[in-house]
């Protein structure tokens, strides 16, 4: 019996006191849920992508600053018709066992996401390339469009010219895996292996990743020597563990941000960026009283989004008049409809419901939605329009919203590259309404028209003129209660310095990052 | 004794095919794709469909029962839909962690809660059992999601003590504010039913006899009377345990412990069938395990009891 | 009987805060200061004061106003589904243990399946998928809760069966539906109360968990739960958004809990002094 006592006590208090102690030269950051996979060829959301770019390289990827810039690739030209990239691929390109990566393995890396057997939901990354629907279909061997010249050069071809492709090109889909161990699904799966400056060393899901530096990386080694994301579903317990300092790089909370902004010792270490991402209460063009622009419109101007970003996100967020956010090209300046209950309770009794009346609006559980979904319902009440909030989770969410069963939803889309186009056809083309992204059922034959004439202009300051005008018509319609671009704010410990927080998800490699051992305040 | 354990042993098997079929129905009546939470906001029904084909989720519902039924004589759940790991291996990886916090929280509570019982009947109707007996219904009747909170901002924040969440690679530091949070309310309850027990023989028979031998008796007399105490404790941590190791749901969520519960509340959320199959399972045998063990428990301290009497009449 | 259980003083404060609770579920719309659904942006995150003893809401709601409205709720929630626990309990149990056999058999394993399903995520998964509202609640936490009621019912009923003047009416040729409710049914009649007073505690604190997730009244309904879960966000800069919903939660779960125990003190002596636990 005392030995059992002691076996016990001993289980409960001293197993696996591993630990070490923790680095100057080790960063700690927090996710809210642990990534899925990390294969590039499963990645689906944001935190998988951004811990799948520090492992990964793509040809290209994006810098810190949004732009597109070399990765395995060292340079590439593109034809004058804009259909064909020749790629001059880094000699000094190896992979995390030592290998060096030639152009074969491009081929092969894309192939596999398009290939029939492939469980990817990604493939529409690179189905652009030509032959790749033969192929992803079975009906070729090889994917027609893409060809290792040599080692070092490697041609892919288009179908049809498209601009933003090259930034296709820098999401995980598209990055480069090695054969030899990426041709084991499920050992790949458990142990991702890649190219970029970071490798990882440990994955405990539920608890945390630990990612060491690649000694073979080609580019400018990262100066910390582990970067640790840790699980953390609460967000109350992260701020209690940045606090404490248990966590190096926090984002901040929108509840927390008065806060935070207001305290001046925060002051030199916060950053923020302008999210490409759009928040928005889709509203199905097809059913009742939603299929009549002036009630759309009405919903509108019965919700005060500007009152709404002043208080749950203390005023930083850029009210969307538009779905184009206003770093990018295509945004223009156009004047939002205005809040007024009065002038939108003519407009319903104009469309035939001076009482009103009533709708659900569908969200998934979160903090942010359901303050936003709250706030709408009340002002919404304002005008007699009776709004049931009905909350699903994910899957069950996004087949009702995506066959149309539901009134109403709260949704929002992050670009997955910054290109207008990304919003534009996804979201209002009739040919993607449903699971392609246009879970309003929005469809108009100009829209779609000049979305696809503006998908094959090469010139950028056309196109860009092409979206401001399409964006401009869909918002005349109000296929949403447009609500706005929300901006994302980090705060970093005293110790950390050199951080860039990137523009894109994408472009985080916490490479220039370091810690400073006394920390300077 | 032992022609009683195989019975029990035996019984397990239609209890656990009832809760795994009942699992089974349950998921798959409920709405919702599971095909959709594999995939990103932007799909086509071409992959959908493709996917469904793979997982078996095109056929129909009796054989997919039959996949199921086939796969669980094997202990084999399948992979994982979202993250595409063997289930039983991701379930038993998360168990220990689960376990630790379980086990710390059964030694919190029975070692604070028989203490605690034990001086409140001693030093009975002072102000120190009014003050511990108020205490400990007040604990009773928090909710632990609540505590838990209150203790991060206090012994995290506000004093800097104690790490506020996390594993932290099995530090002691880590391990205590969630195994207090989890042990609040059986220890509250242990030091309760560990008084009145104690007060019961104490009343009845020797109250006067005792006080009047003075210490050394009495203090025999303790000692019989937490013997009195061990059943009723044995219970109500044997029950708490089962439960504890059958997911602290909402504790591992607040402390960021990557144990059984939270794993299972993930699953739950993204719709994670197999998962979800696997880790209800595993939790039905390891309840009914403690079960077992603690009924063996109470034949072990108390022969006088039958073993039958439990499974006859329920506790 | 209620006059003893008032007689003791934890009876009495029991008794005392529960009245409170339901006063507020009961007249909250005449109580309350403050309509609790009313969205006013301009008075967001007001600390208390003379005009908001608990201060306000994100969306310039009072507070004190929603949790007196919350009451409701809790109540609700607690007493359907403790209800819908016991009314099926109770015919199962009453079934198994007079009918015994395979019956008996029968219910008793389909009790020991639902005892063995770990029971939160079992409510988690269900109310996750059909959509988290009030009803659902109800439902779930009710049907989860049968197992436990009907053991103890079954095991009351085994013990009364055997006594003369049941054997006697079964010997007279009395038909089982009599017998059942006109015998054994009052019989448990104690058990009853003992496991629907300590069972309201523990609904309350369920509504309240799976509020906090998100799984329970949704808004703008004010839970409990819900709104300590929303009020976390903002524990720094405004606690007593979370604060007032916790301690309202605590204090009537205590004072369910009191009277529980001073109504267990008096039916069932034997079980006296230990606490809650249906």
């Amino acid at each position: 019996m005392k030995k059992l006592i002691v076996y016990v006590i001993s289980v409960a208090f001293a197993i696996g006191c591993s630990e070490g102690p923790t680095h100057d030269d080790s960063l700690t950051l927090a996710l809210e849920t642990s990534p899925n996979k990390l294969d590039p060829a499963h990645v689906i959301d944001v935190a998988e992508g951004q811990i799948c770019t520090m492992i990964f390289q793509g040809l290209v990827r994006f810098s810190p600053s949004g732009d597109i810039v070399p990765d395995v690739a060292s340079s590439w030209t593109i034809s004058s018709d804009g259909r064909t990239y020749e790629f001059r691929l880094d000699s000094k390109a190896r992979f995390s066992n030592g290998r060096r990566v030639v152009s074969r393995d491009v081929v092969w890396s894309l192939q596999r996401v398009l290939a029939p057997q492939s469980r990817s939901s990604r493939r529409w990354v690179l189905d652009r390339i030509r032959g790749a629907k033969d192929y992803s279909a079975g009906r070729a061997g090889v994917v027609r469009g893409l060809r290792a010249v040599d080692d070092s050069t490697l041609v892919i071809e288009l179908e049809q010219p498209f601009r933003p492709f090259i930034q296709m090109l820098a999401m995980p889909a598209a990055c480069v895996v090695p054969q030899e161990v990426a041709s084991d699904e499920e050992a790949f799966a458990a142990k991702p292996m890649g190219s970029g400056p970071w490798v990882l060393a440990q994955w405990e899901r539920g608890d945390f990743l630990l990612l060491e530096r690649n000694t073979y990386y080609a580019g400018a080694q990262p100066l910390l020597r582990q970067v640790r994301f840790r699980i953390v579903p609460q967000a109350f317990t992260r701020i209690a563990d940045f606090e404490v300092g248990s966590l190096d790089i926090l984002e901040i909370p929108l509840a927390e941000l008065d806060r935070f902004l207001s305290d001046a010792s925060f002051a030199q270490r916060i950053q923020s960026r302008p999210e490409l991402r759009v928040l928005y209460i889709g509203l199905n063009n097809t059913r009742g009283p939603l299929r009549d622009v002036r009630v759309r419109k009405a919903l509108n101007m019965a919700v005060d989004v500007d009152r709404i970003i002043e208080v749950l996100s203390e005023g930083k967020a850029a009210r969307a008049a538009g779905a184009i956010p206003p770093s990018l090209g295509g945004f223009a300046e156009r004047s939002a409809y205005p809040y007024d209950p009065a002038a939108a309770s003519r407009l319903l009794a104009q469309a035939g419901y001076p009482e009103g009346f009533a709708m659900e609006i569908w969200q998934r559980e979160s903090p942010e939605g359901n303050r936003l979904v709250e706030a709408i319902q009340g002002y919404l009440q304002t005008v007699d329009v009776q709004v049931r909030i009905v909350k699903r989770e994910w899957s069950a969410f996004k087949e009702a919203v995506s066959q149309g069963r539901v009134d109403a939803f709260f949704l929002d889309w992050y670009a997955d590259y910054p290109d207008a186009e990304n919003f534009l056809f996804p979201l209002f083309h009739s040919s993607n309404t449903g699971g392609g992204g246009n879970r309003a059922f929005f469809e108009d034959a100009r829209v779609d028209e000049l979305i696809e004439e503006a998908q094959r202009v090469q010139d950028r300051s056309h196109g860009e003129k092409m979206y401001a005008m399409i964006d401009s018509l869909v918002y005349d319609q109000a296929p949403w209660i447009y609500l706005y671009f929300p901006t994302t704010f980090v705060v970093v410990s005293p110790q950390v310095q050199g951080y860039v927080f990137p523009v894109l998800y994408l472009g985080e490699d916490l490479s220039t990052a370091y810690k400073s051992p006394k920390g300077i305040r | 004794m032992l022609s009683y354990l195989l019975k029990r042993l035996l019984l397990f098997v239609p209890i656990l095919i009832g809760v795994a079929t009942v699992t089974f129905f349950l998921v798959y009546v409920l709405p919702g794709d599971p095909v959709l939470s594999m995939v990103g906001e932007r799909y086509d029904q071409e992959t959908i469909d493709r996917l469904r084909k793979e997982m078996h989720l095109d056929e129909p519902l009796v054989v997919q029962y039959g996949y199921f039924i086939a796969g669980l004589a094997r202990l084999d759940f399948g992979v994982s839909y979202v993250t595409g790991e063997p289930v039983w291996e991701s379930v038993q990886k998360r168990f220990p962690f689960t376990f630790r916090l379980a086990l710390c929280a059964m030694i919190i509570s029975v070692v604070i809660g028989v203490s605690v019982g034990v001086l409140a009947a001693w030093k009975w109707r002072t102000p120190f059992d009014y003050l511990t007996m108020g205490t400990t219904i007040v604990g009773i009747s928090m909710p632990v999601f609540w505590l838990g909170v209150l203790l991060i901002y206090l012994f995290s924040m506000k004093l800097g003590l104690l790490p506020a969440s996390g594993y932290g690679g099995g530090s002691i530091k880590h391990l205590i504010l969630p195994s207090f949070t989890l042990a609040q309310a059986s220890t509250a309850y242990v030091a309760r039913i560990t008084r009145s027990s104690m007060l019961d023989v104490v009343r009845e028979h020797y109250i006067q006899t005792a006080r009047a031998k003075g210490v050394s008796e009495s203090r025999m007399l303790f000692a019989h009377a937490l013997r009195n105490a061990l059943l009723p404790i044995i219970t109500v941590v044997g029950t708490d345990f089962g439960s504890y190791l059958s997911g602290a749901v909402l504790t591992e969520s607040i402390f960021a412990w990557p144990g059984l519960g939270r794993f299972t509340l993930d699953a739950i959320l993204k719709r994670d069938i197999p998962t979800i199959q696997g880790a209800v399972f595993f939790m039905a045998v390891v309840f009914m395990t403690v079960n077992l063990a603690v009924d063996l428990l109470y034949a072990w301290i108390d022969p006088r009891i039958k073993l039958q009497r439990r499974t006859a009449s329920g506790p | 009987m209620l006059r003893q259980v008032l007689a003791q003083k934890s009876g009495m404060l029991g008794a005392v805060i529960v009245a409170i609770v339901l006063l507020c579920a009961l007249v909250a719309p005449v109580i309350a200061p403050y309509d609790p659904y009313a969205i006013n942006m301009e008075e967001a995150l007001q600390p208390p004061s003379g005009a908001h003893p608990m201060g306000t809401d994100v969306f310039g709601r009072d507070v004190m106003s929603r949790l007196i409205f919350g009451a409701r709720i809790s109540m609700q929630v607690s007493v359907l589904s403790r209800l819908l626990s016991i009314v099926l309990g109770t015919l199962l149990g009453l079934v198994a243990g007079y009918f015994s056999g395979r019956w008996d058999n029968l219910i008793m394993r389909l009790a020991d399946i639902t005892l063995a399903y770990p029971a939160l995520l079992l409510l988690i998964a269900v109310i996750a998928a059909v959509g988290p509202s009030q009803g659902a609640l109800i439902i779930s936490l009710g049907v989860v809760g049968w197992a436990g009621v009907a053991r103890i019912i079954r095991a009351q009923v085994l013990s009364i069966k055997e006594r003369e003047f049941v054997m006697a009416v079964t010997s007279l040729g009395g038909r089982h539906g009599g017998i059942l409710f006109r015998h054994l049914l009052p019989n448990c009649l104690s058990q009853l109360i003992i496991v629907f007073s300590m069972g309201l505690g523990m609904g309350i604190m369920a509504e309240s968990s799976m509020s906090f997730l998100g799984l329970g009244a949704q808004p703008p309904l004010p839970s409990w739960g819900s709104m300590i879960s929303s009020g976390l966000d903002y524990l720094r800069g405004a606690p007593w958004l979370s604060l007032a919903p916790g301690i309202g939660i605590t204090l009537a779960v205590l004072g369910f809990n009191l009277l529980g125990d001073a109504f267990r003190d008096v039916l069932d002596p034997k079980l006296a002094n230990t606490g809650p636990r249906g």
